[in-house]
């Protein structure tokens, strides 16, 4: 990696799916998008700060984007609609399969209930897979403040999937593989 | 530690997978048609502007060096860097084939001051560049057209040591011992240690001025390497790159030598070791044109005029005509030419760059010379302004086959007695199989 060009492509290359990924989360298609190109132009220009590993740094940069632009409706409902309109017959399936104690649009239901800072705390950790020094990077907050909110999604994720109704399971019964063994 | 055998912790981890388990699954389909869709302008946009920092701790390698001539280090098969060596033969017979034996090798390189005669040309030029191009269009135009599953390049690459390794960071460590201690010695004193680091960044900033453009440096000398890469066609693909660096080192002359083991012999090989790579990445065919991928290279214009406005659109768009080291058009399309000339665009696009160049002004011929392995060639050449990393003003080589019209070499030189940068193209064509070389 000897060219600051090539350095930046092969971070291009490796990063931009996920930062845009995140960005989706957080926002509509055209602003996470540019939310994402603004992320790899900040990228480029400080390239001599950009850390190895870079994901945490790149996603804090997204982030910082992201909150300048304010949602009025709840950014939790935001989320989950966003997921919802992402969400196909294929996740359907699997969900059904994994026979969790809840149903799919239950789950998401309660997901909608909590805080924002929470469902970020546990994206990065179950759909980033970045450690809990690297999530805290992204919140730019202490490791230790990091866990702490971990903790309390986790047990707020909890109580809300314990109220959420069950609603029907229509696969449910028909599929017997469990993923809970892997 | 949480003790996983507790009962809420497993809820925890249950809960943690269903979370996960909610991401859709079309999220990843989106992201990749953004990846495909946006990728070409966002590399544009922000090659557009210089990366502000300079990169603090970078050793010799990566010094600052003109855009343009940066991207020759990376374009095509190479991400040559400054290591690796060996004696440029077309070079070191040229100079003798002159009449200028004792000058020994490499000193005797040609460079593009005006007053010096020009060594490596052979002979006096028995063609002009326009009509040599405009004969190669020709031949190029009845070459069959070929196609396979992995474009296949092997490059020999040269290239000058700017700065001897070792002693570069040596100096930086120096500094930042120095910095250190002055920050010890301030105490808490912002403005002071504020100051102390100013200092060391200029510092820092002035070596590597120095050692781009090859400063103190009390002897000359080349490394080189062979690279062999294998492109993939289908997107998707893999793609590998094999490097072999050369363990030995050239040295200009028998003087160069000798004061190189003066100084103790410092070592100039960094990383002697073959390197392996392989991805699935599109990687970047012409860094000045980062729109272009294997399979839409082909699909490049055949007709002179239609390709000239193509790549005048590309310039214009692309990362070579925006900053302050921007190109001129006449640069981009030497750096651009060669990208092509060694990609698999058409028999038709190759006729029509020929075409393109042959009405390009600036473009002179220098007569045959022989490149790096040897093989026989015209050598046609451009001349721009250097920048601050350069001496003097910087020359484009191309050396192209009379026969076949095929590219052989290309070459950047500047007021040093070794060329910055020479690159011989051992051989290109499709492979069906990675480690396959192609036939003939």
């Amino acid at each position: 990696m000897n060219d600051p060009q090539e350095r930046f492509t092969d971070l291009y290359d490796r990063h931009y799916r996920s930062v845009l990924g995140y960005a989706l989360l957080r926002a509509e298609r055209g602003v996470a998008e540019d939310a994402a190109s603004e992320t790899f132009l900040v990228a480029w220009r400080r390239l001599d700060a950009v850390p190895e590993p870079a994901l945490p740094w790149l996603l804090g940069v997204a982030r910082n984007l992201l909150a300048k632009q304010r949602d009025s409706r709840n950014r939790s409902q935001a989320l989950v609609d966003r997921i919802a309109a992402l969400t196909t017959t294929r996740d359907q399936v699997s969900w059904d399969i994994a026979e969790y104690v809840v149903d799919r649009q239950a789950a998401l239901g309660a997901l909608a209930s909590l805080p924002e800072r929470d469902l970020e705390a546990m994206a990065l950790v179950t759909w980033h897979g970045l450690s809990p020094d690297e999530a805290a990077t992204v919140m730019g907050c202490s490791t230790r403040t990091y866990n702490v909110r971990l903790h309390r999604a986790r047990k707020r994720l909890d109580t809300a999937l314990r109220v959420e109704p069950r609603a029907a399971q229509p696969y449910r019964g028909s599929v017997r593989r469990s993923l809970e063994e892997t | 530690m949480p003790n996983p055998s507790r009962g809420p912790d497993r809820e925890h981890q249950l809960n943690d997978r269903l979370f996960a388990h909610l991401r859709p699954e079309g999220l990843d389909e989106v992201v990749e048609e953004a990846y495909g869709r946006r990728r070409s302008a966002d590399l544009a946009r922000a090659f557009r502007t210089p990366p502000a920092s300079p990169r603090r701790f970078a050793p010799p390698r990566s010094l600052p060096m003109s855009r343009r001539l940066s991207l020759l280090l990376v374009t095509g098969t190479a991400t040559a860097g400054l290591a690796a060596a060996i004696v440029v033969p077309g070079l070191v017979s040229g100079a003798s084939e002159t009449g200028r034996p004792g000058t020994g090798a490499l000193g005797a390189a040609t460079t593009p001051s005006q007053s010096r005669p020009d060594p490596t040309a052979v002979a006096a030029s028995p063609l002009d560049a326009r009509s040599f191009l405009l004969a190669a269009a020709e031949t190029a135009a009845r070459e069959p057209a070929t196609t396979g599953r992995y474009w296949y390049t092997r490059t020999r690459t040269i290239s000058a040591i700017r700065a001897i390794p070792g002693a570069f960071e040596e100096k930086v460590q120096l500094l930042q011992k120095e910095l250190e201690d002055k920050k010890t010695a301030a105490g808490g004193d912002a403005a002071a240690i504020a100051a102390a680091e100013k200092e060391f960044e200029d510092e820092v900033g002035r070596l590597k001025g120095r050692a781009a453009k090859s400063a103190g440096m009390p002897f000359s000398a080349a490394t080189s390497d062979t690279s062999e890469v294998w492109r993939a066609r289908e997107k998707g693909g893999i793609n590998r790159n094999v490097t072999r660096p050369d363990a030995k080192v050239t040295f200009a002359s028998p003087e160069d030598e000798a004061k190189w083991k003066a100084m103790g012999s410092p070592d100039l090989v960094e990383g002697a070791r073959p390197r392996t790579n392989e991805d699935r990445m599109d990687r970047v065919l012409s860094i000045d044109n980062p729109g272009l991928t294997m399979r839409n290279v082909s699909l490049l214009p055949t007709g002179k005029d239609a390709l000239k406005r193509r790549l005048r659109t590309m310039y214009e768009q692309g990362p070579a005509s925006q900053g302050p080291n921007r190109s001129t058009f006449a640069v981009y399309l030497w750096q651009t030419g060669a990208d092509l000339l060694t990609a698999p665009v058409t028999p038709g696009t190759r006729a029509a760059l020929f075409r393109v160049l042959a009405e390009q002004p600036g473009i002179t011929s220098k007569g045959r010379s022989a490149d790096a392995l040897g093989r026989t060639g015209v050598v046609l050449s451009t001349t721009a302004p250097g920048d601050e990393s350069t001496q003097g003003d910087v020359e484009f080589r191309m050396i192209i086959d009379e026969r076949t019209a095929e590219l052989l070499q290309i070459e950047v030189r500047d007021r040093r007695p070794i060329a910055l940068l020479s690159q011989a193209f051992e051989q290109t064509g499709w492979a069906n199989r990675l480690g396959e070389r192609p036939a003939g």
